[in-house]
């Protein structure tokens, strides 16, 4: 079953192209990484599918729907949680308020406390400093933050974009821990990293972006051993496909 | 002494109207990037709705003044912004000057350039005499329902879900929207406040000036995008500090410059505004530290 | 980015025209025609630092009110002088210069205190930078009103010799225009147009932003202080409130109405909204359409003008000419 499938997506920032009728495809409960160099396009298609930055030409469907001219709210509320790169904490919230903001499906006083039970039992460390600022908090910890918060949304595609940037490595096997716990749950991901060291532990499939336009795609230990990898990051011109 | 604590009094009176004009203003601003110069007329429109019920019993024309001026701000917002609202903030800005140069015209169409002299509750023209202090009646009012108000809006900030999502808007909208909270309704919502505190102005700065003329919204709104900044843009508590704090220091200069120099006061107000920008960018009432983590 | 050449001429021969209807008109047609083609000398001076930074200014009236004062100081008959202005320091009492001399002491005057205000303004960005020019215009606009002696006040100086007219307003838009498009082009603007984009990237690349910033304030101030100069020489008379907020406000809604991206937006902008104004003003002003006596309405120019303002918003968000500019196909113009 296809949650989510893009097609001859293209996007520019004024006269500067950003993707290039860029096609992919991501299966209800599957996990899919996107890797590629600085500036390959990545935040832009994360965006894109946000509802954030408008396309110029193609489409993306959500469980078979059109997301095209749709809020960034409404296609929130559909079941697509964005976690951006920088995470993006509210200053002046406490983290309890932060993770408030994601609480948009659950009605009732009651199901609200328990759906923010949960996330405190699987991220402790957020109830520890749950009256505290958001923004003072590690940067390990606000991505912790930055993650339940998009939990909390009852997401059935979470995309996370270049989640360990940033990170201590004790920190980022953290992250990829809960990635992996999360992947266990069935919640579909999309992975976007930009160092692809490390993506074959959770992601299916991988799909490599230069830019703006998909060069590589595949299983991902096939696609993160190919030689044609280092090749795509330096902006190799043809779309090779891993078999 | 004596002079001391009348001068004290007076700042935070004159401060706490400034706040709740920031307020308003930097709500807006950090939710769409909109410097509105039109909320100078919510508070004239809502001035002129007390001058036409002057003879009407108080409370009801008080409440007028708030529907005539919330009605004003949410018909702007859809007519005028929403059309406008992913545009530059350069031409957010025009719009705005356009709206208020509209409204302001407006009221010179229907009710003459010249200045309107009418009196709202007279009675506050008294003062309360303790030991050798005189406190104006007015100025007790004055700081009991801005503190009111400004704790009113502060619990509905803090306390509500509505509120919650207004304040995670103002300092970061597209990740509020990414999160599904609904820009129509923040914004519509932030009218509505700012609407609601426009008002309260109004019936404040109308008891204290007893005249209704059409660009006397001006001043008030000139201080709140300046508190507004040097408050930290987006921090609301900034805002409301950064209006006490020009208010305090109109006021201090009022009562310590000489005679002569007096007349310059807003020109001292205004270079010690530019001061705050140059030494501290980040806004008066916001670490570096903070600012740098998100 | 190269510049089209096509445009200046283009831009120039829209300006030739405009002084030629007004060359050829009755002296009402003259008077509107000068008043456009001083705002214009406003719009592009703006435009300069505006449209090139992409930071908007509230304070570029001072300029124009300094420039303005600056000038009337040494233009104004020296009997004029000693009725209204008493207390000028004797030197400038005692000399009578023309209007080219008077401007360039007016311009010198505006230039070194916009050189002042502007090293504070450039350090700044956004938004901070706009609030600082908002507040260095109230500074300027309060010291002005209150300094008597040189400005009479509140009350208006009168006395300025009438020396412009529409000749000289077209021949100093003529000149806005050309140090507007050469100041675009040349390696400062197209580095502060950079800039704009993306300041971090802009500073990384070891573009000294602030200076280029700097030099286009300074420049912008400089060319809007000669459309002051020029607007109080055409009215003969100044007061303090022509250059604060009103001026401010149609001023900037003329740049980003045309579209503040482009000299062309500048140029088209100030065009439409001033004929509008003045068409406007033939309609809120009374008299007999079809035998019937229309009361003048106060305000309601005012207010057409504003809806005006907010349709054209409306439909074109990034301006008239959306930051483009006015040129011929670059298969017939020089090569781009």
């Amino acid at each position: 079953m296809t949650l989510l499938r893009i097609d001859g997506l293209s996007a520019a920032y004024g006269p500067v192209p950003a993707l290039r009728n860029v096609g992919l495809s991501l299966g209800e409960g599957e996990t899919l990484g996107v890797v590629g160099a600085n500036g390959a396009g990545k935040s832009t298609l994360t965006l894109a599918i946000a509802g954030i930055v408008r396309p110029s030409s193609g489409d993306i469907f959500f469980d078979g729907m059109s997301l095209a001219g749709l809020l960034p709210e409404t296609i929130a509320r559909l079941g697509v949680a964005l976690v951006p790169e920088g995470r993006h904490i509210f200053e002046g919230l406490t983290v309890e308020e932060n993770l408030l903001i994601g609480l948009n499906g659950a009605v009732g006083r009651q199901a609200r406390r328990d759906a923010l039970e949960r996330i405190y039992d699987a991220f402790p460390i957020l109830r520890q400093r749950r009256t505290g600022f958001g923004t003072r908090l590690s940067g390990g910890e606000q991505q912790q933050l930055a993650i339940a918060r998009a939990l909390l949304m009852n997401p059935r595609l979470l995309i996370l974009d270049e989640p360990s940037l940033g990170l201590a490595p004790i920190m980022v096997d953290k992250v990829y821990k809960i990635l992996r716990d999360l992947r266990q749950q069935g919640v579909a991901l999309l992975l976007v990293e930009q160092n692809p060291a490390r993506i074959a532990e959770v992601a299916d499939r991988t799909v490599v972006l230069a830019n703006g336009a998909v060069r590589l795609s595949g299983a991902s230990a096939d696609v993160l051993s190919s030689d044609l990898l280092s090749r795509a990051y330096l902006g190799a011109e043809e779309h090779e496909v891993c078999a | 002494m004596t002079f001391a604590i009348q001068t004290l009094i007076d700042a935070i009176s004159v401060g706490a109207l400034y706040a709740i004009s920031a307020l308003g203003i930097g709500l807006l601003f950090g939710i769409m990037r909109l410097v509105n110069f039109a909320q100078s007329e919510f508070v004239t429109v809502g001035v002129y709705t007390l001058m036409m019920l002057a003879n009407a019993w108080f409370p009801l024309a008080a409440l007028a003044a708030v529907v005539v001026v919330v009605l004003l701000a949410l018909t702007v917002e859809r007519l005028a912004f929403r059309p406008v609202r992913n545009a530059d903030p350069a031409t957010l800005l025009i719009a705005s000057f356009a709206v208020s140069y509209f409204l302001q015209n407006g009221l010179v169409l229907l009710f003459g350039a010249r200045p309107i002299g009418f009196d709202v509750l007279p009675g506050l023209g008294q003062a309360i005499q303790v030991e050798t202090v005189r406190i104006p009646l007015l100025n007790i009012v004055t700081i009991a329902a801005t503190s009111t108000l400004l704790l009113g809006v502060g619990l509905f900030l803090r306390l509500t879900r509505t509120g919650i999502e207004m304040r995670a808007a103002a300092v970061d909208f597209r990740m509020a929207r990414l999160m599904g909270v609904k820009a129509d309704r923040v914004i519509a919502v932030g009218f509505g406040l700012a609407g609601i505190m426009s008002a309260v102005v109004s019936i404040l700065y109308a008891a204290q000036t007893g005249t209704a003329s059409p660009a006397m919204g001006l001043q008030l709104a000139l201080v709140g995008f300046v508190a507004t900044v040097i408050g930290g843009m987006g921090n609301l508590p900034g805002a409301v500090l950064g209006g006490l704090a020009v208010g305090a220091i109109s006021v201090l200069l009022q009562a310590v410059l000489p005679p002569d120099l007096r007349v310059f006061r807003e020109a001292f107000v205004y270079a010690a505004v530019i001061a705050v920008l140059l030494l501290r960018p980040q806004g008066l009432f916001r670490s570096a530290a903070e600012r740098e983590r998100v | 980015m190269r510049a089209h050449w096509s445009t200046l001429v283009i831009l120039s021969l829209i300006v030739l025209l405009v002084a030629a209807i007004g060359a050829l008109g009755n002296p009402v047609v003259q008077r509107v025609v000068t008043d456009m083609l001083i705002k214009l000398v406003v719009v592009l001076g703006l435009s300069i630092f505006i449209g090139n930074s992409g930071v908007l200014s509230f304070g570029h009236a001072s300029f124009a009110a300094l420039g303005a004062y600056g000038a009337a100081w040494f233009t104004m008959p020296i009997v004029a002088k000693k009725l209204f202005l008493p207390k000028l320091p004797a030197f400038v009492l005692a000399t009578q210069y023309g209007l080219t001399a008077g401007a360039t002491i007016g311009i010198v005057f505006a230039s070194t205190l916009a050189l002042i205000v502007g090293i504070a303004v450039v350090r700044l960005s956004g938004i901070a930078a706009s609030i600082a020019t908002l507040a260095w215009l109230v500074i300027i606009n309060t010291i002005l009103a209150n300094a008597d002696s040189l400005t009479k006040g509140s009350s208006s100086l009168v006395g300025l010799p009438l020396d412009v007219g529409a000749g000289t307003a077209a021949i100093c838009a003529l000149i806005a225009l050309a140090v507007a498009f050469f100041f675009k082009y040349s390696p400062i603007g197209l580095m502060l147009e950079a800039s704009r984009e993306d300041e971090a990237a802009a500073l990384a690349a070891g573009i000294a932003v602030h200076r280029l910033r700097l030099v286009a304030f300074v420049l912008s101030g400089a060319v809007v202080a000669l459309g002051g100069v020029l607007q109080g020489h055409f009215l003969g008379m100044l007061s303090v409130g022509q250059f604060y907020l009103e001026f401010t406000f149609l001023t900037l809604a003329m740049l980003v109405i045309g579209g503040m991206r482009s000299i062309s937006g500048a140029v088209m902008g100030t065009l439409l909204i001033a004929t509008v104004g003045e068409l406007l003003r033939v309609g809120a002003g009374g008299g007999t359409v079809g035998g019937i006596a229309i009361p003048p309405m106060p305000g309601m120019r005012e207010i057409a003008l504003a809806l005006i303002m907010l349709f054209v918003l409306r439909a074109r968000p990034s301006g008239l000419m959306g930051g483009h500019e006015l040129a011929l196909p670059s298969r017939l113009a020089s090569p781009k």
